[in-house]
């Protein structure tokens, strides 16, 4: 009777290794049939098993049962830390990552680089701010003391202070406001917050360089915007690793201009322009299509169309001509939805890798901005 | 590759039982196909230690080969025994070795040997201490020697134990290379093994793993004398559910194909003293040692000193076979005054109090989890840093909230790891009953079912013994 049940628990458990590798054969050939092609164009033995390895598993989390029930095995135990600390989860039910220490050597390498910016602005005869902008983070989340330190705050602080040291224009947004809002499966903030930045910033500008904006109050204005909401909607970088049932989805909330607006985008990637559309706010800048596909659940890509490298805006009722370049990571895409409103033409750019790391100094020379802002706390390209 | 993988549960598993039941009623075609995948298994990792393994294989089927013939002339085969151990050393030596000797030779002595990045070739000590066990017992005439090259290729690079164990002896598996029969309760027993020792990997090494290298790589002094003592105990864990989980998934793996390897440990968390504890750790390499170091060097049969110094040269061996560090050394050097102390002072196994007997098996497990915080250290003085805050000589806070999180975070995994670590066998009798049996069949498929999840996920995954 025993050997009954280990035969019929291990034939059980076979047919189950053996029913997944069925499932997957025809997208493993498909992997094993690229590799041959990548071996022929004489890619290593070392380079093949590892593309092998990797394109396998991701094909087998393509299934998101596979996550899906992982988080919601974490939920039933309760865990608030999922896959060695990458993903922490507070009592809200927001997510988040860490950030490990800066180091005064790359936090000093990175303001060279925004010194040399700045100086580069004023020698073209422009304006330079530099904004510190806010993070995610669970600093002050008193259910996760003990979790691991988060170096985000003194990352920041490190920055914002050899910034301040330096004699350069700056502002910190996380001065003037507390609450900045974030998506809870998402590293990023919501668009809304984005907006109120933008406020901020233009605010600063006009402060700090007497710059006037000829339809500055209608823009700043929140009740000229109407909310387009999709619920339940995105579902972020963090989500995507911990599943549904552990994190749930987040609502996607647009402000969007109920004045007219007329305006371009296009994308630049490694000086070819890739995509451009046009037309009002939303029809210039935001990705319906990805907002309305239900398998596609990253919704922060529909903000700026997902522009990741150098992005190009035109507004053609900013009534004035001037030209703004924002230097800044993923935040920039909603921000610079809403700063492009009041400028002529903008230029974005983000210097994290793999995206626009030509040199900016170069850039700044050839585009010659009036306004540069730098919302970026690492390393950029100057050399 | 690793056992715990999604492509070798999902692809390479499949693929291997369906070719090789395909084939398995002829003896050579599946032995060699076994050969040809073991050898597959092992490039999958580095491709260009194969060359190792390759070299590894011929150099010892030759020797045995050449020694087999002139067994009657004890100088010449001792002497060609003597020649194809140093090659194994040498090479072991040269990937393993070489970089901390020199590196130390430099420091002491300011010679000014120049530093080579070696890559250490996966399961290196494990598969040269095999093969040399084989020379040796056909120099000894233990075993017969074996003429097909196939066959000592598969006994020294079978995958299931090939990168980390249990080291093998040739005489375990001499007849059954040849005459092994596969079946369904074999291969059962073997799969059902295989899922254990998954569990045991996936889900509780690997979630202690995560404790111990949150609070070890924590600053030093930033912790609490809880934390502390959590992450040692933790590793204390990891380290037996990682290499115990692998041992039991390389002996399901071998029951699969038809193999009986023995068993390689023993519950030793509930050893009554360290040389008990060492009866049930580990058991293929000390006994190992025993059989090839500590008896030809004159084992206890000599003057005390004489064993004292035997012991010491076993323990110093131990030691250093896991790693090129001091700190494997001092591991190694733990146990040797400990078992001396035992053996010829405190002499436990003469205990007749109960209270003494009890005091003295949490002393022993005080001891292991001592010798395994500096088995884990990257220094002696990162070592000496810890166990100061573990006892208290590094002032510590009491508690923290990084002990506070270890506990609650973990809470299920302490209870299974700790249950676990236990022998049940009087529960395991129990479950001869028809609805335990039940139990115990829909538990094991829970267990394989949530360890794929945690493979699938790409969870924390590291495999401690691939470094020796």
């Amino acid at each position: 009777m025993k050997e009954n049940y280990l035969k019929g628990t291990a034939i059980f458990i076979t047919i189950f290794i053996f029913s997944v590798f069925l499932y997957n054969f025809k997208d493993t050939l498909a992997i094993i049939n690229n590799c041959g092609k990548d071996f022929i164009s004489g890619s290593t033995a070392e380079d093949l098993i590892t593309s092998f390895d990797s394109s396998f598993k991701s094909q087998l989390t393509e299934n998101r049962i596979w996550i899906n029930v992982y988080g919601g095995i974490q939920k039933n135990l309760g865990k608030r830390e999922i896959k060695n600390f990458s993903i922490l989860c507070s009592n809200e039910g927001s997510l988040y990552t860490k950030t490990s220490r800066m180091g005064e050597e790359r936090a000093n390498q990175a303001i060279d680089d925004i010194k040399r910016i700045y100086s580069k602005t004023l020698e073209e005869n422009g304006e330079f701010l530099f904004v510190q902008m806010p993070y995610k983070s669970y600093s002050n989340a008193a259910e996760l003391d003990g979790y691991g330190r988060d170096y985000t705050n003194e990352n920041q602080d490190l920055i914002y202070g050899k910034i301040l040291d330096s004699g350069i224009p700056a502002m910190d947004l996380r001065d003037v406001q507390e609450d900045w809002e974030y998506y809870k499966t998402d590293h990023h903030w919501t668009a809304e917050s984005a907006f109120e930045a933008g406020v901020f910033i233009i605010t600063s500008l006009e402060d700090f360089f007497e710059l006037e904006f000829a339809n500055g109050e209608r823009y700043r204005n929140r009740n000229n915007y109407k909310n387009r909401i999709y619920p339940a909607a995105l579902f972020g970088s963090a989500g995507i690793q911990v599943g549904e049932y552990y994190a749930g989805k987040d609502d996607v909330v647009i402000p969007v201009p109920e004045f007219e607006t007329d305006l371009k985008w296009e994308h630049y990637v490694n000086g070819e322009k890739q995509t451009q559309k046009e037309g009002d706010f939303w029809e210039t800048f935001i990705d319906e299509e990805i907002l309305n596909d239900t398998q596609y659940y990253n919704k922060y890509n529909a903000f700026l169309n997902g522009g990741y490298c150098e992005n190009r805006i035109y507004n053609h009722l900013a009534g004035n001509d001037m030209k703004m370049l924002l230097i800044s990571n993923s935040y920039g895409r909603p921000l610079v939805q809403y700063l492009s409103l009041y400028f002529s033409e903008t230029r974005y750019l983000d210097p994290q890798e793999g995206r626009y790391n030509g040199n900016y100094l170069d850039y700044i020379e050839r585009y010659n901005p009036d306004v540069v802002i730098v919302m970026y706390d690492d390393c950029i390209n100057t050399q | 590759m690793v056992f715990s993988d999604s492509t070798f549960i999902f692809v390479f598993l499949p693929v291997v039982l369906a070719i090789y039941f395909l084939l398995r009623k002829h003896s050579m075609a599946k032995n060699l196909f076994l050969l040809l995948v073991s050898l597959g298994f092992y490039m999958w990792g580095n491709p260009q230690f194969v060359i190792i393994m390759l070299f590894s294989i011929l150099i010892n089927y030759v020797f045995a080969i050449i020694i087999s013939i002139f067994i009657t002339k004890k100088a010449l085969s001792r002497l060609l025994l003597a020649v194809v151990i140093i090659i194994n050393l040498s090479i072991l030596f040269h990937f393993k070795y070489q970089v901390f000797v020199s590196e130390n030779l430099n420091d002491w002595f300011h010679t000014n040997i120049k530093i080579v990045d070696i890559v250490l070739p996966i399961g290196i000590s494990f598969f040269t201490f095999q093969a040399m066990s084989y020379v040796i017992d056909v120099y000894r005439g233990t075993v017969k020697v074996q003429k097909n090259p196939l066959y000592l290729g598969l006994y020294i690079a079978f995958f299931p134990q090939l990168v980390a164990g249990p080291i093998v002896r040739y005489e375990t598996i001499e007849e059954q290379i040849t005459h092994r029969t596969e079946s369904l309760l074999l291969f059962s027993e073997g799969m059902l093994r295989f899922i254990t020792g998954l569990g045991k990997k996936v889900l509780l090494a690997n979630n202690m793993a995560i404790i111990a290298d949150f609070v070890f790589s924590n600053q030093a002094g930033s912790g609490s004398l809880l934390s502390v003592w959590l992450g040692a105990i933790a590793y204390t864990l990891q380290i037996y559910f990682d290499f115990s989980g692998y041992s039991d998934m390389a002996i399901g793996l071998g029951k699969m194909f038809g193999f009986e390897f023995h068993e390689n440990f023993n519950y030793p968390y509930i050893a009554k003293n360290i040389t008990d504890f060492w009866r049930r750790w580990h058991i293929s390499l000390s006994t190992w040692f025993r059989d090839y170091v500590y008896i030809p060097l004159g084992g206890n049969r000599c003057t005390k000193y004489r064993q004292i110094f035997n012991l010491f040269i076993v323990w110093f061996l131990t030691g250093v076979w896991h790693g090129a560090n001091w700190t494997f050394i001092l591991w190694g050097m733990i146990y040797f005054f400990t078992l001396i102390l035992e053996k010829y002072v405190i002499k436990p196994n003469q205990f007749q109090n109960r209270i003494l007997k009890i005091f003295y098996r949490v002393f022993t497990l005080m001891i292991i989890i001592i010798a395994w915080v500096v088995f884990r250290a990257n220094s002696i003085a990162d070592a000496a840093q810890y166990l100061g805050e573990m006892f208290g000589v590094v002032k510590l806070p009491l508690y923290n909230a990084a002990a506070g999180m270890i506990m609650k975070e973990f809470g299920v995994f302490w209870i299974a790891a700790i249950i676990f670590s236990f022998p049940h066998s009087k529960i395991k009798e129990k479950l001869n009953v028809h609805w335990a049996m039940i139990v115990k069949s829909v538990a094991l498929v829970f267990v394989f079912l949530i360890s794929i999840i945690y493979v699938v996920n790409g969870t924390y995954n590291p495999f401690i013994y691939f470094n020796f």
